[in-house]
C-alpha cells in the first residue's frame, strides 16, 4: 500500500504540482494555492468595503451591504458558484474560463465572511478608541485609518489565517466546473490508473492537510503571541477571541 | 457539571453552534457531487430538463437563503434569551 503510493507519486508529481502546464492550463497544487492566494487579496479589499458601508449610519449602504453578506453566508458555495457559471456568461455574453469564475465567486464568498471578521475586529476594540480618535480632532475615515485599522488588522490576523485556510478547501470546489486545481489533477491521476483509487486520494487529502494543519498551527501561534501582546499592554481583552466565534466556516 | 459547567459552557459556545450548523446546512449540497439527490442536485435537473437556468437556480438560491435566515433567526433568539438567563 505504501509502495503503491510511493509509485503513485513517482509517476505523477508533475501533475500532481503544476498540471498540464507547459501544454494545457497551469493546474494541481500551483493552481490550487494561485487561485486561493489571490482570491484572499482581492476579497480583502472588497471585504474592507463591505465591513466599512455595514459600521456606517447611511442606510443607502447599510442595507445593500448587510443584504450581500447575508445572502453570501445562506446560500452554499456552490450555488453561488453555478450562479457566476450559468448565468453571468448569459448576461454578459461570452464565455469566462473556469479559472476566472472561480476566483470571482470565491471573491464575493469570502470578501462576505472576511468582512464579518473585520466588524467583527473593529466592534472588538470598543468605542472609546473611536471617541479619543475623534476628540483629538480625526475626520471619521482619518480615525478609522490610522487608530482604528492598524489596531483592529492586527488582532485580527489569525482570523484572517483561518479563512485563508477554508479558502484553500473551498477551491476543491472548483472540481465541479472543471477547473484545474489539484483535486481535478488526483482525478486525472484516479482515471489513468483506475485501479487505486483509495492511494491516488489518500495522497490528495494527506497534501490538504499538510497544508491545512501547517497554517492553522501558525494561526494559533500567532493568536497566543497576539494575546499575549494584548495583555502585556493591561486591560484589554483578546478581541481575537470574539473574532473567531464569527467565522466558524469549516 | 450538571447545574454550573453545562448551562454556562452551552451558552459561551451557541454562537459558534448556530454558525455551524447553518455551515453545515450549506454543506449538504455537496452531497450532488457523489450523486445525492438533494437540492442543489434536484435543481440542476430541473435545468437540464427545462434549460430555464435563471428560474431554477433562483428558485433554489431563496430555498436556501430561506431555510438559512430561519435558522439565524432561531439562533439570534436562543442568544438572546440565553444572554436574559445568564444576564447578571
Amino acid at each position: 500500500m505504501i509502495g503503491d503510493i510511493v509509485i503513485i507519486i513517482r509517476d505523477n508529481w508533475l501533475l500532481l504540482l503544476i498540471g498540464q502546464y507547459p501544454n494545457g492550463p497551469l493546474g494541481g497544487l500551483a493552481a490550487t494555492l494561485i487561485l486561493s492566494v489571490l482570491s484572499i487579496a482581492l476579497a480583502f479589499p472588497v471585504a474592507m468595503l463591505i465591513a466599512l458601508a455595514r459600521l456606517s449610519k447611511s442606510p443607502f449602504l447599510l442595507w445593500p451591504s448587510t443584504v450581500l453578506v447575508y445572502v453570501a453566508r445562506g446560500v452554499p458555495l456552490l450555488m453561488l458558484i453555478f450562479w457566476v457559471y450559468f448565468v453571468v456568461p448569459l448576461i454578459i455574453g461570452t464565455r469566462i474560463p473556469g479559472f476566472v469564475t472561480m476566483l470571482v465567486t470565491l471573491v464575493l464568498y469570502e470578501g462576505a465572511f472576511l468582512s464579518e471578521i473585520i466588524r467583527a475586529g473593529i466592534v472588538a476594540l470598543g468605542r472609546g478608541q473611536m471617541e479619543a480618535a475623534r476628540s483629538l480632532g480625526h475626520s471619521y475615515m482619518g480615525a478609522m485609518a490610522w487608530v482604528i485599522l492598524p489596531q483592529a488588522l492586527y488582532n485580527m490576523i489569525p482570523s484572517i489565517l483561518s479563512q485563508f485556510v477554508s479558502t484553500i478547501k473551498d477551491t476543491t470546489l472548483g472540481y465541479v466546473i472543471n477547473v484545474a486545481d489539484l483535486t481535478f489533477a488526483a482525478n486525472q491521476v484516479n482515471n489513468q490508473l483506475l485501479t487505486q483509487p483509495f492511494q491516488v486520494f489518500f495522497i490528495l487529502a494527506l497534501i490538504y492537510f499538510v497544508i491545512c494543519w501547517s497554517l492553522t498551527r501558525a494561526a494559533i501561534y500567532l493568536e497566543r503571541r497576539i494575546s499575549n501582546k494584548r495583555s502585556g499592554r493591561g486591560g484589554q481583552v483578546p478581541p481575537a477571541m470574539s473574532a473567531r466565534a464569527l467565522t466558524a466556516e469549516p | 457539571m450538571r447545574y454550573v459547567m453545562m448551562p454556562q459552557a452551552v451558552r459561551n459556545a451557541l454562537p459558534a453552534l448556530i454558525n455551524h450548523t447553518v455551515s453545515l446546512f450549506k454543506n449538504s449540497s455537496l452531497a450532488m457531487a457523489i450523486g445525492v439527490s438533494e437540492l442543489t442536485h434536484a435543481v440542476r435537473e430541473v435545468e437540464n430538463l427545462s434549460f430555464r437556468v435563471f428560474e431554477a437556480y433562483t428558485i433554489a438560491t431563496a430555498i436556501y437563503l430561506a431555510c438559512s435566515l430561519v435558522l439565524m433567526a432561531i439562533g439570534a433568539a436562543l442568544q438572546a434569551r440565553a444572554a436574559q438567563v445568564g444576564g447578571r
